[in-house]
């Protein structure tokens, strides 16, 4: 892959370079803040963006704002957004804007290196990662309007580990079940949930998430 | 000894002396300051007629302030009360703003009010205080020096026997030394209402000068509040730039090793790296879990809705979370009901035995109500738990009020209420 990183601080921007490298992917450019994001996607379409939430000047979500900027410019590009805390809003922000290629992970995630990369692979490809916690925090949130009242414990589960980008193969293996039990509970709660079943894994996360935001 | 007390022990202290000569000067005040009141108000009256009368009335009634401050100090030194003074008059504007602020300022006119009452009321106050004291003391002390003045002629030529004259000493004594007795109470009577003129006419009162001092007081207390804050911030944003990051590099180099090392065969060192990237991963969720108890980020960069969201959504029991919170509210007030709902969480997953707590955070626009209710087994007590405590205090400190129902065997309800503007 070729990456462009948005990172303040030098030593975890020099660290996922040399983390991306070391992983055979190439770092075409990596920058100290947002300012000139825009600019460098431009110039060296990268197949992944890495940026991080809080950067200069206001140190509070700049990163963001500039990933949502990137993808109503060019729409599709594979962002990937590390985050120093959980905020479920920034995952719904970006995710509005299609979920093809959308990642939001916590900062520390980079600590396991193989996931990690996997992830952004994932992303790179158009697929979704999102953090455990995220998803964590959006279920919380959905209890209020109670459509998740009528899934079953395992079902959430399942529900939880669709929104974080897995397939149905991974889901099978995390939950220790087979592929068919995992399609029977992905139908049922599709159906509870009042959704249309889709194809592509990054529809189904979408459509989930919009209904939980 | 008790009666020698009685008679002499006001003299031996300095009020009686200090309210003499207080009374004695108003006859002084009264005379300058009426003739200074009387001649500035005919000459700015008379000159009103031309531009000239304005300004002169103006400082007429800057005069009138000016007297308040003298007779403030006044009142302080001899009278030992200390008086609060007006609120300076603002100077901004052109200075014929500035005049008609002057012309229209209550004090200033009371001051005035003031140098013409004096001139009466210190003939009165010097009148009694002289005659007091001499009349007591020539009194009492006639015993002493009766006999040797000469004969006594009253009126019609009446003459007294040597008999009678011992009886007036005697008689003239005993009232003497009774107005002796008598004289600081009078004296202090006087004084007191030599004071009282002073504080009805030239003092913005104890009530106002109160509102003044809890105005005072909330300021500084807004201030040390918003000063611990940001101070409470910038340690927040100190580890994050600094400890945070370099665990996360370390983790991530650690990572980064113990993924090398899986390729070769070398069982305690992959045991070791092992090891030290799972500490190092650990420290960066002690870390986080101890900025998020400082000043969690979250709160600073979105607000009181996401915060909570994210407490929510860490609390081991589930959590049903209600807010209506359309706008942004102050830092401290925000604050103060992020940490009512952590510790509260905190307590409900550690004590509690609840299978369900409900959060619900509304702005009234006057107020926000912070409401924790959960299905426990209840007997929580503000007295008894160092963590109620502790919230009590912070919601205090934003004079919001801390409530909570927690009967044996539940469920408990505990409701914070914070005033927030509006």
């Amino acid at each position: 892959m070729r990456i462009v990183i948005a990172e303040d601080s030098v030593l975890l921007r020099e660290g996922l370079t040399r983390l991306l490298h070391e992983y055979g992917h190439e770092v075409v450019d990596a920058l100290g803040d947002s300012e000139g994001l825009q600019e460098s996607v431009e110039r060296t379409t990268p197949d992944l963006v890495i940026l991080d939430v809080r950067m200069p000047p206001t140190h509070t979500d700049e990163g963001l704002r500039a990933a949502i900027a990137l993808r109503r410019n060019r729409p599709g590009t594979p962002v990937l957004v590390l985050s120093q805390y959980v905020e479920e809003r920034y995952a719904v922000e970006l995710l509005e804007l299609g979920t093809v290629g959308v990642g939001y992970l916590l900062k520390e995630r980079v600590a396991d290196v193989r996931e990690f990369i996997e992830a952004a692979s994932r992303v790179a490809d158009g697929g979704t990662a999102l953090d455990p916690e995220v998803v964590t925090q959006i279920l919380v949130r959905s209890r209020r309007s109670g459509p998740l009242d009528s899934l079953t414990a395992r079902e959430r589960e399942v529900l939880s580990l669709m929104a974080q980008g897995l397939s149905n193969a991974a889901i099978a293996e995390a939950l220790v079940v087979s592929a068919g039990a995992v399609e029977k509970h992905i139908s049922s709660i599709f159906s509870k949930l009042d959704l249309p079943p889709s194809e592509h894994e990054h529809r189904r996360v979408l459509a989930v998430l919009r209904y939980l935001g | 000894m008790t009666l020698l007390r009685r008679i002499f022990g006001p003299y031996g202290r300095p009020q009686v002396w200090k309210e003499s000569a207080h009374l004695l000067l108003d006859l002084a005040m009264g005379i300058a300051l009426f003739t200074v009141v009387i001649t500035m108000l005919s000459l700015s009256a008379g000159l009103l007629i031309t531009l000239v009368g304005l300004p002169l009335l103006a400082l007429t009634v800057a005069i009138g302030r000016w007297v308040g401050s003298v007779e403030r100090a006044r009142a302080r030194a001899l009278l030992d009360t200390p008086l609060p003074g007006w609120p300076t008059l603002s100077a901004d504007g052109t200075w014929w703003q500035r005049a008609i602020r002057w012309l229209g300022d209550a004090p200033g006119w009371k001051g005035l009010l003031y140098g013409l009452l004096m001139l009466p009321w210190g003939i009165v106050t010097f009148a009694v205080t002289v005659v007091l004291w001499t009349v007591a003391w020539s009194l009492a002390l006639y015993p002493t020096f009766g006999w040797a003045l000469p004969g006594q002629e009253f009126g019609d030529g009446v003459h007294f026997t040597a008999l009678e004259q011992v009886g007036l000493a005697i008689g003239g004594g005993i009232v003497g030394w009774l107005l002796v007795v008598a004289l600081p109470y009078v004296i202090h009577g006087f004084a007191n209402a030599s004071g009282a003129l002073i504080r009805a006419l030239l003092s913005p009162g104890n009530e106002a000068a109160l509102t003044q001092r809890v105005t005072e007081l909330r300021e500084s207390r807004d201030a040390t509040t918003d000063a611990a804050a940001s101070e409470l911030r910038r340690i927040e944003r100190d580890l994050h730039d600094g400890a945070q990051q370099r665990l996360v590099s370390v983790a991530m180099n650690l990572g980064m090793a113990k993924d090398r090392l899986s390729e070769i065969e070398d069982d305690h060192a992959r045991e070791l790296v092992g090891r030290a990237h799972d500490e190092a991963k650990q420290a960066i969720v002690e870390l986080r879990d101890l900025v998020r108890g400082i000043h969690p980020a979250v709160l600073t960069d979105r607000g009181l809705d996401a915060a909570v969201s994210a407490l929510a959504a860490r609390c081991p029991v589930p959590v049903t979370l209600h807010t209506e919170l359309p706008r942004r509210l102050p830092a401290p007030v925000e604050a103060a009901a992020y940490f009512v709902v952590a510790e509260a969480l905190t307590n409900v997953a550690k004590h509690s035995g609840a299978h369900a707590v409900t959060v619900r955070m509304v702005d009234r626009s006057d107020t926000l109500v912070v409401e924790v209710v959960d299905d426990g087994r209840g007997g929580a007590d503000l007295s008894t738990g160092s963590g109620l405590q502790g919230l009590q205090d912070r919601v205090r400190s934003v004079e919001g009020r801390l409530r909570i129902a927690s009967p044996a065997g539940g469920p408990t309800t505990l409701i914070a209420e914070v005033p927030c503007g509006s």
